[in-house]
């Protein structure tokens, strides 16, 4: 028996944002065809565990994102030998990941604008 | 929500996948088995989706319909009166519809079961023919045929096809039962070609039938002959057949289906038109002036009707000058005449119906039963909207109740729908069901004596049936969208708080739809009356005559082999043998049988103080001195024909005559009509030979609504070909009958009798018609007062109800009681009297358009108006009867109550 490892901090866990789920699929999808559970630990993984997935919230987000043919789903089977959906980045996704992380590029860029302001602030 | 194309159950299968592929993972990293799945269920979050789909299950649509259907039925069955009535009226109008628009079709419109129809037209002389003609139709001399065959194509392409004459016949055959008549059609060489129909067995007729003059003695059989009296022998052609006692060889059998062009009897028979004198014993076929023949052709490609006739007409009309050189041209034609008769035109008309023979007369009863029907099924669909807009008015507050608790618009209109479309589906397919019988009843009528020999059938027509059908699916489904929008709309709130109090939603409608059938209830009525009076009156009037204890039948000594002279002699002696009979109290002999709904018939040129000729031809009759005697009508003036009415010499002298009463109102008013001298009006006898010698009483001799002034010849002062004999004794019977053959095999063996029967059977037959009219006028106008009657006690019980509450203010405030049933009372007064003034202009329209076939009574005639007026104004107050009295026992603290 093994103890498990304590990833779940939760005071350090951020909750994500409204809407960047989607985002956070379609570049986990940009690495090649994955199913739900494997982009839920792998948003998990590359975030070191920062980043919280509840991962049944995952499925409306993947329904959504199928549903304007940004991401494609399909039934396959996992490495595991285990019968699992398989979603896969489509062409009109690859433009909407580079839609958006530009646009998540300014969002950051201004947040930082604004929010290194404060010193000045401060100091005033 | 999320979105659709994938099952909830997809979705759930994915996520257990999720659950499973996370344990694995777990268990991979070192938690424990036990653990790793409560640790993947809780990494899964709010896993109540797998639990639970994200909606309730979607039921299928098959389920959807069969929940809306059980629902419907249930509906239905809570206002089971409502649903008979629907049901009830969709059968009726559904099933009578198709039945006599199955029957019209025959009638009016089918097309002869031949190859291209429509390619067929039929040639009729219009205008003035100047001459005689004997059968039913367009009638074409047979030189004009033959000339029309020769030259059709003299005007550069030719225009048709083929071109055929044919003309109807009866004749005796001698089986090995004994001899029978049958019906024959005398028909050209390219008859055949024409039509498209090949033989079953051996041959069909070809030009090389055409050539001589009463020698080919050849017929082919109706399939249905050589089966049924033929024993459908494979070997038949090549065989002989006694034909009006003389060999005919058979060469072939028609194929199964065809009988011939005239679909009011069916053809057994066919023989080359060169045999009509052998059959008729009259009809040369060089006479230019008597026509006895219908002519038809099939037009070349792309020739049509309209062209054939005016490239024809230059042509015709120099033929209509040359005819006038024939020396059969009558002299001293009158100039209006001759001018009549060079305006003459060819007209080729579409043919592919053939002839309806003496049947044209069904034409009129058919084309007004076919219209009653349609009113029929109009009524009976307002009556299906009436009750729709009832019953949805009825459960507004039901309707308000749903809404109110989430029932979408569409869910309460699919509801409506549900029952709208039970209805038409149960209603239609028992209409369909029973429209055969609908149909062998109506056909029942015709099925008289003679008019058996229709061709009709009691077939269904499909698109007849479809289109009834679908007249009632579509107004059934109407009547409920309507109501069915109604209840969509229903505001929760607004049907809730209306509920019991004034509930006047699609009433004026509903008044409307009643007042519809009130007046359609009227229009029935005076039909119904109208028609059933003119079956009272022919009765009551009779044909002039006693008829009971009247028998007849007929010979024709020719068809047996006999010849002119001696076919006289044979008559009369068979007539001197039925006199010996002690049963027989009165026998005669005649030329043409009384009341068959044809004869013989001619203008007459009349000398007075001044020679003219009669209007129209009057029917006419050759008979024994006895004649007169045997039917019990007096001769009035002058005197009976006797003995010295006799012309024993070959051939015939006609020296005197009697004639009808009516004959000397009309032509005779200030005259002495003894000694007044008249012949056949054929246009020119300078000096009328025959003298009037007596006035007899009007009696009907070809139908039971001739009022036509008559001339009677004695018959032996003719020659005779023919004998209708009838037989007065104490009573006729089957016993009487065998007596009588008795006779005439006394006679000779040889002879056949034919056309045996009573009188009163007679009678029956000739009023087929009147009787079919007055039959299902009474039963149409019985049902649409029976709906009307539904329709008003529906809308005053609803008004009633629904005034309750200002019936007991009135009564709390002092009016007496009884005045409440006044209001309603009034109210039903009110609807039906827009009915009737509505329908009078309506139903006296439509009583002009059916004058022709009324008897006794007019179409305007007051008694019948008023009296068709107070039984239906008499109907709705009693319908009304119910309503009102419940009215009349509103108690107030109750009605205030009940809100």
């Amino acid at each position: 028996m093994t103890t498990q490892p304590d990833r779940t901090d939760v005071d350090d866990r951020i909750e994500l944002l409204q809407g960047t789920l989607d985002i956070l699929i379609l570049r986990t999808l940009k690495r090649g065809a994955q199913h739900g559970q494997g982009i839920a630990r792998a948003i998990q993984d590359t975030s070191g565990d920062t980043l919280l997935v509840d991962h049944g919230s995952l499925y409306p987000a993947l329904q959504r994102l199928e549903k304007k043919r940004w991401i494609s789903g399909d039934w396959g089977v996992s490495s595991n030998n285990r019968r699992a959906r398989f979603y896969e980045l489509t062409a009109s996704g690859e433009k909407q990941l580079v839609t958006a992380r530009a646009r998540w590029a300014r969002l950051v860029a201004a947040m930082d604008r604004v929010l290194d302001q404060e010193p000045e602030m401060e100091g005033s | 929500m999320w979105g659709k194309g994938r099952s909830d159950r997809d979705r759930a299968e994915e996520q257990q996948s999720h659950i499973d592929l996370e344990t694995d993972q777990l268990i991979a990293e070192g938690v424990a088995s036990e653990k790793a799945r409560a640790m993947a269920r809780a990494r899964f979050g709010h896993n109540a989706h797998l639990e639970r789909p994200t909606s309730w299950p979607r039921p299928s649509w098959l389920a959807i319909i069969a929940r809306d259907t059980r629902y419907a039925s249930r509906q239905l069955a809570h206002a089971p009166v409502a649903t008979a009535t629907i049901l009830l009226s969709l059968v009726i109008g559904i099933g009578v519809n198709s039945a006599i628009f199955s029957l019209a079709d025959q009638v009016l419109v089918r097309a002869l079961p031949v190859e291209a129809p429509h390619e067929i037209v039929q040639l009729d002389w219009q205008g003035e023919f100047m001459g005689g003609g004997r059968g039913f139709g367009s009638l074409i001399p047979h030189p004009l045929y033959v000339d029309v065959r020769a030259h059709h194509d003299s005007l550069g392409s030719p225009l048709f096809r083929h071109i055929a004459a044919r003309s109807p016949g009866r004749v005796t055959v001698s089986l090995q039962e004994g001899t029978e008549r049958a019906q024959v059609e005398l028909v050209t060489g390219d008859y055949f070609a024409l039509f498209g129909i090949r033989p079953e067995l051996g041959r069909v007729f070809t030009a090389d039938d055409d050539q001589v003059l009463d020698g080919h003695a050849v017929v082919i059989l109706s399939h249905t002959y050589w089966r049924t009296r033929l024993g459908a022998d494979p070997d038949i052609v090549g065989t002989e057949l006694r034909i009006n006692a003389r060999p005919f060889t058979i060469v072939g059998v028609a194929p199964p289906g065809f009988h011939g062009t005239d679909w009011s009897v069916s053809t057994e028979l066919w023989m080359p038109m060169m045999m009509n004198a052998f059959v008729h014993d009259w009809g040369e076929l060089d006479e230019h002036r008597v026509r006895f023949q219908h002519v038809y052709a099939r037009l070349m490609d792309g020739v049509d009707a309209g062209r054939a006739q005016a490239t024809l007409q230059p042509w015709f009309e120099r033929r209509l000058v040359t005819d006038m050189e024939q020396e059969e041209w009558p002299a001293d034609v009158e100039a209006a005449k001759l001018d009549q008769y060079l305006a003459s035109t060819l007209a080729i008309n579409a043919g592919g119906q053939g002839q309806a023979g003496r049947a044209e007369e069904l034409r009129s009863p058919i084309v007004i039963l076919s219209a009653a029907t349609a009113l029929v099924l109009l009524l009976a669909c307002l009556n299906v909207a009436n009750l729709s807009l009832a019953q949805t008015v009825s459960r507004s507050r039901e309707t308000g109740v749903r809404a109110a608790l989430g029932a979408s618009r569409r869910r309460l209109m699919a509801e409506r729908l549900a029952e709208a479309g039970l209805l038409a589906g149960i209603g239609t397919g028992a209409g369909v069901l029973l429209a055969p019988f609908f149909g062998r009843w109506i056909l029942s009528f015709l099925q008289v004596g003679d008019v058996a020999a229709l061709a009709l059938r009691p077939e269904l027509d499909l698109r007849a049936l479809f289109t009834a059908g679908m007249i009632a699916v579509v107004a059934t489904l109407l009547s409920g969208v309507g109501p069915a929008w109604f209840a969509g709309a229903t505001e929760p709130i607004g049907a809730l708080k209306a509920a019991g109090r004034s509930m006047t939603g699609g009433m004026g409608l509903r008044r409307a739809l009643v007042v519809g059938q009130v007046g359609l209830a009227l229009v029935f009525l005076v039909g119904a009356t109208l028609f059933g009076l003119t079956l009272r009156s022919l009765k009551l009037d009779g044909p002039g005559f006693a008829t009971d204890g009247l028998m007849t039948f007929t010979v024709n000594p020719l068809n047996d082999g006999y010849e002119l002279p001696e076919s006289k002699l044979a008559i009369e002696q068979i007539l001197r043998g039925l006199q010996k009979l002690p049963e027989v109290d009165e026998a005669s002999v005649s030329s043409f049988a009384l009341l068959t709904g044809g004869g013989w018939g001619n203008t007459m040129l009349v000398e007075s103080d001044r020679q003219f000729m009669t209007e129209e031809a009057m029917p006419m009759n050759a008979v024994s001195p006895e004649s007169f005697d045997t039917l019990g009508v007096r001769v009035v003036r002058g005197r009976n024909f006797d003995d010295t009415d006799r012309y024993d010499e070959e051939g015939w002298l006609l020296r005197s005559a009697i004639v009808s009463e009516e004959f000397v109102r009309r032509y005779l008013p200030d005259h002495e009509p003894l000694g007044v001298r008249i012949d056949f009006g054929f246009g020119g006898f300078r000096e009328p030979r025959v003298e009037i010698v007596g006035v007899v009483q009007d009696y009907r001799e070809q139908d039971l609504r001739d009022r036509e002034p008559k001339v009677y010849f004695s018959v032996w002062e003719r020659t005779v070909n023919r004998g209708v004999f009838y037989i007065r004794a104490q009573q006729s019977s089957e016993a009487l009958g065998g007596r009588l053959l008795e006779v005439v095999k006394g006679v000779d063996p040889m002879i056949t009798v034919s056309d045996l029967r009573t009188f009163d059977g007679q009678i029956d037959r000739l009023l087929v018609f009147e009787r079919m009219l007055a039959t299902l006028g009474s039963a149409f106008a019985g049902f649409a007062l029976l709906l009307a009657m539904i329709g008003i006690y529906g809308v005053l019980s609803f008004a009633a109800q629904s005034r309750s509450k200002e019936i007991g203010i009135r009564v709390a405030l002092g009016a007496r009681p009884g005045s409440a049933a006044g209001l309603i009372l009034s109210d039903a007064a009110k609807l039906a009297l827009i009915g009737v003034t509505v329908a009078l202009p309506v139903a006296y329209a439509l009583g002009r358009l059916v004058e022709t076939q009324l008897y006794g009574v007019g179409t305007l005639d007051p008694m019948v108006l008023a009296g068709c007026v107070s039984l239906l104004l008499a109907v709705c107050l009693a319908a009304s009867a119910a309503p009102a009295l419940r009215a009349a026992r509103v108690d107030p603290q109750e009605a205030f109550r009940a809100e």
